[in-house]
């Protein structure tokens, strides 16, 4: 596979992990606390899939994936309604789809590292928590919107600018995929300025 | 990531006839494992769990009923009625009574919209003994932030609105929202949800006085 090959299936992979959970991107708290629960399920699914990795063939990898993930994700998500239940009602809708998101990475790169995995996931969880970041401050003009939820009474929402409804759009689920493109195409952009810099 | 990946790497050879058994058998004992600790979890969180949810109906109770009222605890004298031919679904309704000196005062049911923009809203609806709504709180809802929620944002008190209604005011052709010909306001941009509180409201209201006797019995 030539590298650029490998950077468009990097770039596709990226995408359909990044789909499932684009709609709990819409504030800062709830792209943080989906993005550190997939990174939680993913790592556990790692672990336990390189424990069974040698006795499973491909076949059998594929159904093991998705059912230790199923499970990992069943175990975090009774965590989070029994220890962080203002947290997981405010997200925890979208934890199950951490399972496709999981299982998409995991079949396509089973036979290669599983740093290049983490990478991979590092970054969606990354590009997560911008798009919250940008959808929160457009959509609400505040950031930490409902940070409570999840770091516990001391911290405060952050109003930047006093809006009524908001920019509706940027909130809405459609706003999720207008981001992530504008997201893309400043990095395409970047890339082309430092490709042609070389 | 510290997790060996040597195995896979090999060049294909011609699998040994049962290699795939021995992955399902390491499969199953692996899920066996991992489904008792599911089940121990689910045992050992239930506890917390229902008492997170509670809270929810504690804080509801505490928001719509004066204190000053009643003198019971209502949050242990419940009642579940199941009317699927009133509320519309087979769900039981749960019923908390709060009674002054052993005489009723009110009923809050948690009842349920079921017809939400995005799945059912879970209410509270505080009837008055007389009948009069004292007043309703959204317990959980999954609708559009922004759109259907306005009830809990912009529109915060709307739900206000319902305080002091009854099955008579407004008559029941008017039990909706105002682009129906009702009395009630929409929210802007979203009319689905407030249709669907406003519905299952009255619906408490109609179970309430088809079965007062019974649920202060």
């Amino acid at each position: 596979m030539t590298d650029t090959r490998s950077h468009h299936l990097d770039d596709l992979l990226l995408l359909t992990a990044l789909c499932p959970l684009l709609a709990a991107s819409d504030t800062l708290v709830g792209a943080l606390s989906v993005g550190i629960a997939a990174l939680v399920t993913f790592a556990c699914t790692t672990a336990l899939l390189a424990l069974l990795g040698r006795w499973l063939e491909r076949d059998t990898r594929a159904i093991g994936t998705l059912l230790l993930a199923a499970c990992v994700v069943a175990l975090i998500e009774l965590t989070a309604r029994a220890w962080l239940h203002p947290a997981y009602q405010a997200t925890g809708v979208f934890l199950p789809l951490v399972v496709a998101n999981l299982a998409f990475v995991h079949l396509t790169y089973d036979a290669t590292s599983p740093a290049r995995v983490l990478r991979l996931m590092l970054a969606a969880a990354a590009a997560l928590v911008i798009l919250g970041i940008a959808r929160e401050i457009v959509g609400r003009g505040s950031l930490l919107h409902g940070a409570q939820l999840l770091l516990g009474a001391p911290a405060d929402e952050i109003t930047l600018f006093r809006v009524d409804m908001g920019f509706l759009l940027a909130m809405l689920p459609p706003g999720a995929f207008i981001a992530l493109g504008l997201l893309l195409a400043l990095r395409n952009w970047l890339n082309e300025r430092r490709s042609a810099a070389e | 990531m510290d997790t060996p990946n040597a195995p896979e790497a090999a060049p294909a050879e011609p699998r040994a006839a049962g290699s795939w058994l021995k992955g399902l058998v390491a499969l199953g004992i692996a899920l066996t494992l991992l489904t008792a600790l599911l089940a121990y979890m689910a045992s050992a969180t239930r506890e917390r769990i229902v008492q997170n949810e509670q809270a929810g109906v504690i804080a509801g109770l505490r928001a719509l009923l004066d204190a000053e009222t009643y003198d019971n605890e209502p949050l242990l004298d419940t009642i579940e009625i199941t009317a699927p031919a009133i509320v519309g679904s087979e769900r039981p309704v749960t019923i908390y009574r709060a009674r002054k000196a052993g005489r009723p005062v009110a009923a809050v049911m948690r009842t349920i919209a079921p017809d939400g923009y995005r799945g059912p809203i879970e209410l509270l609806v505080a009837i008055a003994y007389d009948g009069a709504l004292i007043g309703v709180q959204v317990l959980h809802h999954n609708e559009t932030p922004g759109l259907g929620n306005q009830f809990e944002t912009r529109a915060a008190a709307w739900l206000d609105d319902f305080a002091g209604r009854s099955l008579a005011d407004p008559p029941q052709q008017r039990w909706t929202v105002r682009k129906d010909g009702g009395d009630f306001d929409a929210f802007t941009g979203a009319t689905i949800t407030p249709r669907a509180i406003i519905r299952a409201v009255r619906r408490s209201l109609e179970l309430y006085a088809a079965q007062r006797a019974q649920i202060f019995d």
